[in-house]
């Protein structure tokens, strides 16, 4: 049986051969009728880019070269004295692939810490609230002050419109109504000089 | 022999890429004469007409210009200038594809057009070469043209294309093989 995608491979990719190889081919050439066909269009294909290199190749146009080098010194006049001189190395500095990578790198960790201090936020009143509604024993659906405040949150609602069941959340709440909707947030204004009240309201909460 | 001549030519280019980085044009000029050759070879291989490949090549050395401060001299500078030319030749093309326009690639046929050429049968399947290529996807344009007729390696197709050796190889064993079977129609039969 004849291996025809073996030579073919070979002729498609004008493979070197070694000289046993080239030989097999050729005995092979002399048989298959095929491959023969394969081999004259592979020649005729080099033919014709051998010819195709020799007509497309261009020799250097002085008049060209001129007018590139115009271009080229305007392009340099464009740029403002001095400011070039003072700034490339600076871009430099700022373009170079280590300083962009370290950049996306901070640009992601920050993100990163965004969301995670928010889903951890949303963790803990998640499961206080689940606290709160285990203490309260109200079986009613939904039972909970911090469900209440989540839904709120994600609803964008400004105030809770139905009765809490958790006396002492509740009092709590209404006692600092006029606070920042999201924790987070208010970590971020407040900083270290978050309002102590506040602190109390959800040390409390979260005990 | 032919290594050492390489080798202080390599050195020669070297001294020239400093200069020029110090903002020596007279040094950029011999490069630009150096390389010009060469970068609009690629650019009419490329986009076809003579035009475009002059402002290609222009556009293309204003960029080396530009950026030579930034290039490091150890690294091949015509695998860069190949690159900086491919690139802008390669959006001159989508743009044309975008356009709709009718296909221009290897439109220019000024090369062509004494009798005496037109006679010869090499250049005839060099203009049916040239004519069924531009029908060819771009990458595998780009990868004939860099392959086949600049003569450039694997691996360096590889560079200025910014893809894999294995990537280069797939597109050009395509290409070769629309070729191929173009040519055994039209002169086969």
């Amino acid at each position: 049986m004849m291996d025809c995608a073996r030579y073919r491979y070979w002729l498609e990719n004008q493979t070197v051969l070694e000289r046993d190889d080239e030989r097999e081919l050729e005995r092979h050439l002399t048989v298959c009728p095929a491959c023969r066909q394969v081999s004259h269009a592979m020649l005729r294909y080099e033919a014709g880019v051998l010819a195709l290199r020799r007509r497309t190749h261009s020799v250097t146009d002085e008049g060209a070269v001129d007018k590139i080098m115009g271009a080229v010194k305007m392009t340099s006049r464009l740029r403002p004295r001095g400011s070039s001189l003072q700034m490339e190395p600076v871009m430099n500095v700022l373009t170079e692939p280590v300083i962009r990578y370290v950049t996306g790198a901070l640009i992601v960790l920050i993100l990163a810490l965004f969301v995670f201090q928010e889903a951890y936020t949303q963790h803990q009143l998640t499961e206080l609230a689940h606290r709160l509604e285990i203490r309260s024993g109200d079986v009613r659906q939904p039972n909970g002050y911090l469900s209440e405040l989540l839904r709120w949150r994600r609803q964008g609602m400004g105030h809770i419109s139905r009765p809490l069941i958790t006396e002492q959340a509740f009092n709590q709440f209404m006692t600092h109504a006029d606070m920042d909707r999201i924790p987070l947030i208010w970590r971020f204004r407040y900083g270290k000089n978050y309002p102590q009240p506040y602190e109390n309201f959800w040390r409390q909460l979260m005990r | 022999m032919a290594k050492q001549s390489s080798a202080q030519r390599d050195y020669e280019i070297r001294q020239l890429i400093r200069l020029c980085q110090e903002g020596d044009l007279e040094a950029f000029r011999v490069l630009v004469q150096a390389y010009h050759g060469s970068a609009q070879s690629l650019a009419r291989r490329l986009v076809g007409n003579r035009q475009d490949a002059q402002d290609i090549v222009q556009e293309a050395f204003i960029r080396v210009w530009r950026h030579l401060a930034r290039f490091d001299p150890q690294k091949s500078f015509i695998a860069w200038l190949y690159r900086i030319v491919t690139n802008l030749a390669y959006d001159v093309l989508r743009k044309r594809l975008k356009q709709g326009a009718p296909l221009t690639f290897w439109s220019d046929h000024e090369d062509f057009i004494d009798n005496e050429s037109a006679q010869d049968e090499a250049l005839q399947i060099a203009m049916t070469i040239r004519y069924k290529a531009a029908r060819l996807p771009l990458k595998q344009q780009l990868v004939f043209v860099l392959r086949d007729l600049q003569e450039l390696s694997v691996a360096d197709v590889a560079k200025i294309l910014d893809t894999s050796q294995d990537a280069v190889k797939v597109n050009l064993y395509h290409a070769r093989h629309a070729l191929r079977r173009y040519l055994e129609a039209d002169f086969d039969s």
